[in-house]
């Protein structure tokens, strides 16, 4: 955190190289958590653009009250509801980067297919279930980092994240899909 | 200090991701080979986390931080000739409205004066455009008959379209000057009377 207050710092202070290394730093992070909520390629991509440039220009406004992470995740989950909200339409994802184009191994094809389903299970989820699901199990922020992100109490956290767990699996189940340890 | 079975659950998305602390991760181990509750949801989150976001391409991941670099560069250029563009019209349009108030205030308060082609200054009308005369004993009878006339004239130019008063120069043209020096004389007499 010390090393993104430095850095933003030394880009208010004019230097632009410190823009660059920001981006390097989070670009992969918030390009998967615009993925993971528009399902879609190309709009993650320009999602992530539009999440840097947005953050980089209000800089001024940030207040340090969070860390400068939680804060650049909290522009892209904003930046992407509002994306989500002005084009609300049938998910058209390609699944061909999951499915793969060309026929695999039998074990291949399975697991493929199993990712599938708990991708579409994942989209059947209420939104800010589906969200603290995300930022928690596959961002790997911590409970107090989703909050801020998030924009709510750590306890409306766990209580997204837990009931979120249990939904995906109720709906796996229901597709037959139990994942068992 | 012992985890329950709760705090376990809390930090199981932490602990897959190995971001617990030493003895945090020793207290959830030891927690999970007691309970198939926590152990299941761990399977559980294992599996759903192996979903993998598809890659979209070394050429994103290198460009992006110059792309963005120069999308706020221009952005803030755009910004700065905007307040240029803002600014500079601004004086210019205040002392515009400024010129603008100045002309009607005085278009307001000057006066402009038309002449009135049927005006015709008394002042002038009186001023006896003789000037080879010296001396008024020089005018001949015949020039003093003229000079008359051309008085009526200006005189009766002086008067009021509708003016119904009579001249008296008509009259006095035809008397000598004994007559006139008579009707000078009973003009004193009355006017000494007060009539």
């Amino acid at each position: 955190m010390d090393e993104d207050i430095g850095l933003v710092e030394s880009y208010i202070a004019g230097d632009g190289e410190a823009v660059e290394k920001l981006v390097i730093k989070y670009q992969r992070q918030i390009y998967a958590v615009i993925y993971r909520m528009t399902k879609n390629i190309e709009d993650a991509r320009d999602l992530t653009q539009k999440t840097f440039v947005r953050a980089i220009e209000g800089i001024g406004g940030f207040r340090r009250e969070s860390s400068f992470k939680t804060w650049l995740y909290r522009i892209a989950i904003n930046i992407s509801l509002n994306h989500i909200k002005q084009n609300r339409r049938e998910d058209v994802e390609l699944v061909d980067t999951i499915m793969g184009n060309q026929a695999g191994t039998l074990s291949e094809i399975i697991e493929n297919e199993r990712k599938s389903y708990i991708k579409k299970s994942l989209d059947e989820l209420p939104g800010r279930q589906r969200l603290a699901l995300i930022l928690r199990a596959y961002e790997g922020l911590s409970c107090s980092e989703t909050a801020q992100a998030m924009g709510c109490t750590e306890g409306a956290v766990k209580a997204h994240y837990h009931n979120g767990v249990k939904r995906l699996r109720e709906i796996l189940k229901e597709k037959g899909y139990e994942i068992k340890s | 200090m012992r985890l329950s079975h709760d705090e376990v659950k809390e930090v199981l998305a932490d602990y897959l991701k190995g971001a617990l602390p030493e003895a945090a991760r020793k207290e959830v181990e030891a927690h999970l080979k007691e309970c198939d509750g926590c152990t299941n949801e761990l399977s559980f989150l294992r599996e759903i986390v192996k979903i993998d976001v598809p890659d979209p391409g070394d050429l994103f991941w290198q460009s992006l931080p110059g792309v963005v670099r120069m999308a706020v560069k221009k952005k803030e250029a755009h910004r700065f000739s905007l307040k240029s563009i803002l600014f500079r019209p601004l004086p210019v349009a205040a002392a515009i409205a400024v010129l603008v108030l100045l002309v009607i205030i005085f278009a307001n308060n000057k006066e402009v004066s038309v002449p009135d082609p049927l005006f015709r200054d008394p002042f002038e009308a009186a001023i006896l455009e003789y000037d080879d005369i010296d001396d008024i004993n020089d005018i001949s009878g015949k020039e003093l008959s003229l000079m008359t006339a051309q008085l009526a004239d200006n005189e009766l130019s002086l008067l009021p379209l509708n003016s119904i008063e009579y001249s008296y120069n008509g009259e006095f043209d035809s008397l000598s000057s004994t007559e006139m020096n008579r009707v000078h004389d009973a003009l004193d007499a009355e006017t000494q009377k007060g009539g």
